[in-house]
């Protein structure tokens, strides 16, 4: 059989050059695909204009000037859903997006390209609540341990750095009677610094004489472009805020095992069949983004790494064995929003200071944690993101439609828009925001389906269904009365939930769970030398934490896996 | 499958095009409006900042190019349906304000309701209150098609007006690659966002 890597692994999210880097440091040779643009290599100067070069293999390609140039810390150009460089769609942003079919309001919030939905990503990462892994899982939390150490210190993972936002949320948290949570292990509420992917605080950031224009040294700097990419660093690999671009990535390719390929979509998972093994993957069907040109690569071991949504509909497009769990058990921590708005007096009574700026410091630096609900973060954006997700998205209508509820105890619900819109963000920089992660429950009815005749470029359209339980929403009351509690405590005059709808996706997971698609090492029941090491292997949606560091730990662990299995 | 830009320059079209074009031109000013309106109340007590709206910073022609580069064209349907959405809420009197059509000449059913009204004609199409049947093609009789997209012109709405966008002036309508920043975006100004930054001093503790 023509072998042209002993391992493809399709998508360069938070998963895949995971296991890229785990196995090219065992002397395994990698080809690592990932559909959109790569952002920082010599090799793409002009990443959205032009194709550049077929694949790079060399840490010596990576530039930070060009990471630079790229990441223009503006919010339209960046996170614009239909045209912005972190969106799900090709590199080339004169082609629209890719199409996502939903059956109610809502939509996706996912990224194509070298580092995936890390390059937007605030960075949080908490490991799960051990007493939803425990007696659920195939697997215990004591055995996730050792993974969650490797990858909390490959990246690394710090506690999250205070500034103003994060100070009040602690003095109202602290107020409304919560205990300060010391452990990486949480089993009670309680809240805490967010354990983040980013670099500490630059040492003389607050030195008077530091020069922040002329920056080129390692550290955070404080400056809230998290969620619009960071760009702060000496190298790619010394850039603050640790997406897998600037973590896994660089340690892949330093290894000299791993070759990865940008805008290149995979179409096609390609299997035999023997007497020995089954059935089996042997490698993949791709489309090149930019040409067009298709092609055929083959592997010892295909791993599928492309997100929660693409990874089913490969292997629904690549028409694999049925399987009632491929696709299903969607969940997605139906977010909310809540929001505080404060007096300039209150702030300079509790904070020596007359605001909290949410576009100053980390995008989302603290948290609370709650066992048996799920989480409330903070969260602080330049003005357009964090209008669009405050202000005008709900599933509640707009609030001056509303009928006042004197039971509920927030005081504005739904839309906002007219005077009061721009009343509330004149005190853009006097609001203290949180979102909600809601414990959701796993159900086989929500997932991904093929829509069963639209199709793109790649293959049948993915069709996303969710709806959530009675007990799901009233969790997400229950946090987002907690939320408003804490506000409050905190001293905010006006509170305002949003009331996301359930179809808002941001941490999609569980659509090809462990147990149930897979076995406990992650490889695929119907189809072995194929594995998953994305969101969607992950059995349940851990309880309400951020999923990107368990999804990390486990490919660390599928790693591990594939190497005893099949290169021992 | 491409993008297919707005342009509100181009010559080369029949009358009848101006015609649709001018109405859904004028059908998204009256939405933006009713989103973000001019607020001389505001102004006096605030300053004259806070005086301008979406109409002044352009979010219409920002929700009509973001609207037709989905993957298909969605502006002309859109308004259309906002349309129908508007003379179902008139057909069930549910409209508080009279309509007006001297207010955005050239426009349907819905540039003529009060600002309000309008936000209760959209809101017919997101509770389903409209008759799906009726609607133009992509829409028709695909709830969850309307669902997204009546979604997508509230958050499109902030998004145009409080991002960087109409700080591209000339260059707004450009392709993502072409455009340049050409000033600083009036709405920063409004809501005391300095802009971009590469640090702040801000570490406390």
């Amino acid at each position: 059989m023509n072998i042209d890597f002993d391992v493809i692994v399709i998508g360069a999210g938070g998963g895949g050059p995971v296991v890229a880097k785990e196995l090219g440091e065992n002397g395994i040779k990698v080809l690592l695909i990932e559909a959109g643009p790569w952002y920082g290599n010599i090799k793409w100067p002009n990443p959205n204009a032009e194709p550049g070069a077929v694949s790079s293999a060399s840490y010596e390609d990576l530039n930070i000037d060009i990471l630079k140039k790229s990441f223009t810390d503006l919010e339209d150009d960046m996170n614009n859903l239909i045209s912005g460089k972190f969106r799900w769609g090709p590199a080339n942003r004169e082609q629209g997006p890719w199409i996502r079919k939903m059956a109610q309001r809502g939509y996706v919030w996912q990224n194509a390209g070298v580092g995936g939905s890390t390059l937007h990503y605030f960075a949080n990462s908490p490991r799960a609540y051990p007493q939803t892994v425990d007696n659920a899982w195939p697997i215990s939390y004591q055995e996730l341990i050792p993974y969650y150490e490797k990858v909390e210190a490959t990246l690394p993972v710090n506690p999250a750095p205070a500034t103003a936002k994060e100070d009040l949320f602690y003095y109202g948290a602290k107020k409304a009677g919560w205990q300060l949570l010391e452990t990486p292990d949480v089993t009670s509420p309680g809240y805490r610094p967010q354990p983040a992917a980013i670099f500490r605080v630059n040492p003389r950031l607050n030195d008077p004489d530091f020069n922040l224009q002329n920056n080129r040294s390692v550290g955070c700097t404080l400056r809230g472009h998290c969620v619009n990419g960071c760009h702060i660093g000496p190298t790619i690999e010394g850039v603050a805020k640790r997406s897998t671009l600037v973590s896994y990535v660089p340690r892949a390719l330093n290894t000299g095992n791993v070759e990865v390929r940008p805008n290149t979509f995979v179409t096609k998972i390609l299997t035999e069949e023997d007497l020995e093994e089954g059935l089996h993957a042997v490698g993949v069907l791709y489309r090149d983004t930019w040409t067009g040109e298709t092609g055929e690569l083959r592997a010892r071991v295909v791993v599928m790494a492309a997100g929660s949504i693409e990874t089913p509909r490969l292997w629904l497009n690549s028409k694999l064995p049925e399987n009632a769990w491929v696709g299903k058990g969607l969940v997605n921590h139906w977010f909310d929003c809540v929001a505080g708005i404060f007096d300039e007096k209150v702030l300079i009574d509790i904070l020596g200071v007359s605001d909290v700026k949410p576009f100053v410091g980390q995008n989302a630096a603290a948290r609370f944690d709650y066992p048996g609900l799920g989480v409330i973060q903070t969260f602080g954006m330049s003005p357009g993101i964090y209008s669009s997700m405050l202000y005008a998205t709900s599933d509640k209508g707009y609030n001056f439609l509303r009928q006042s509820d004197s039971k509920v105890p927030w005081d504005i619900e739904g839309l906002v828009v007219g005077e009061q819109l721009k009343e509330f963000m004149r005190n853009y920089p006097r609001t203290l925001s949180v979102l909600i992660f809601t414990d959701d429950e796993v159900n086989q009815r929500n997932g991904i389906t093929l829509d069963p005749e639209l199709k793109d470029e790649n293959g049948f359209i993915p069709v996303i269904n969710y709806q959530p339980t009675k007990q799901d929403e009233e969790k997400r009351d229950q946090l987002a009365t907690i939320a408003t509690d804490i506000l409050r405590k905190a001293g905010a005059k006006t509170i305002i939930r949003s009331n996301w709808p359930p179809n808002v996706f941001i941490h999609i997971q569980c659509t090809m769970r462990m147990g149930y698609v897979t076995d406990t090492d992650c490889e695929a029941k119907q189809v072995k030398r194929l594995f998953i090491a994305d969101n969607s292997v992950l059995y349940n949606g851990l309880g309400g934490p951020n999923p990107t560091l368990t999804t990390q730990a486990l490919a660390t662990r599928t790693s591990v896996k594939i190497i005893n299995k099949y290169f021992g | 499958m491409y993008w297919n830009f707005y342009n509100p320059e181009n010559k080369s079209i029949n009358y009848q095009t101006e015609n649709l074009l001018q109405h859904m031109g004028e059908t998204f000013k009256a939405f933006v409006d009713a989103i973000i309106p001019r607020t001389p109340g505001l102004a006096v007590e605030y300053g004259r900042i806070q005086y301008y709206g979406a109409l002044d910073l352009y979010t219409d022609e920002y929700l009509i190019m973001s609207l037709n580069n989905y993957y298909i064209p969605l502006a002309e349907p859109t308004a259309e349906m906002l349309d129908i959405a508007a003379d179902q809420l008139i057909l069930i009197q549910a409209n508080e304000g009279l309509l007006n059509f001297s207010m955005f000449q050239g426009g349907g059913t819905f540039a003529a309701l009060a600002p309000k009204d309008r936000l209760r004609a959209l809101t017919l199409l997101e509770q389903l209150q409209v008759n799906l049947a009726t609607l133009p093609i992509p829409f028709q009789d695909d709830p969850g098609f309307v669902l997204s997209v009546t979604g997508l012109l509230n958050r499109f709405t902030m998004m145009g007006y409080y991002s960087e966008w109409s700080g591209y002036g000339s260059t707004r309508l450009e392709t993502p690659n072409q455009r340049i920043l050409e000033f600083f975006p009036l709405a920063w100004e409004q809501v005391g966002y300095p802009g971009p930054s590469l640090g702040y001093r801000a570490l406390r503790g």
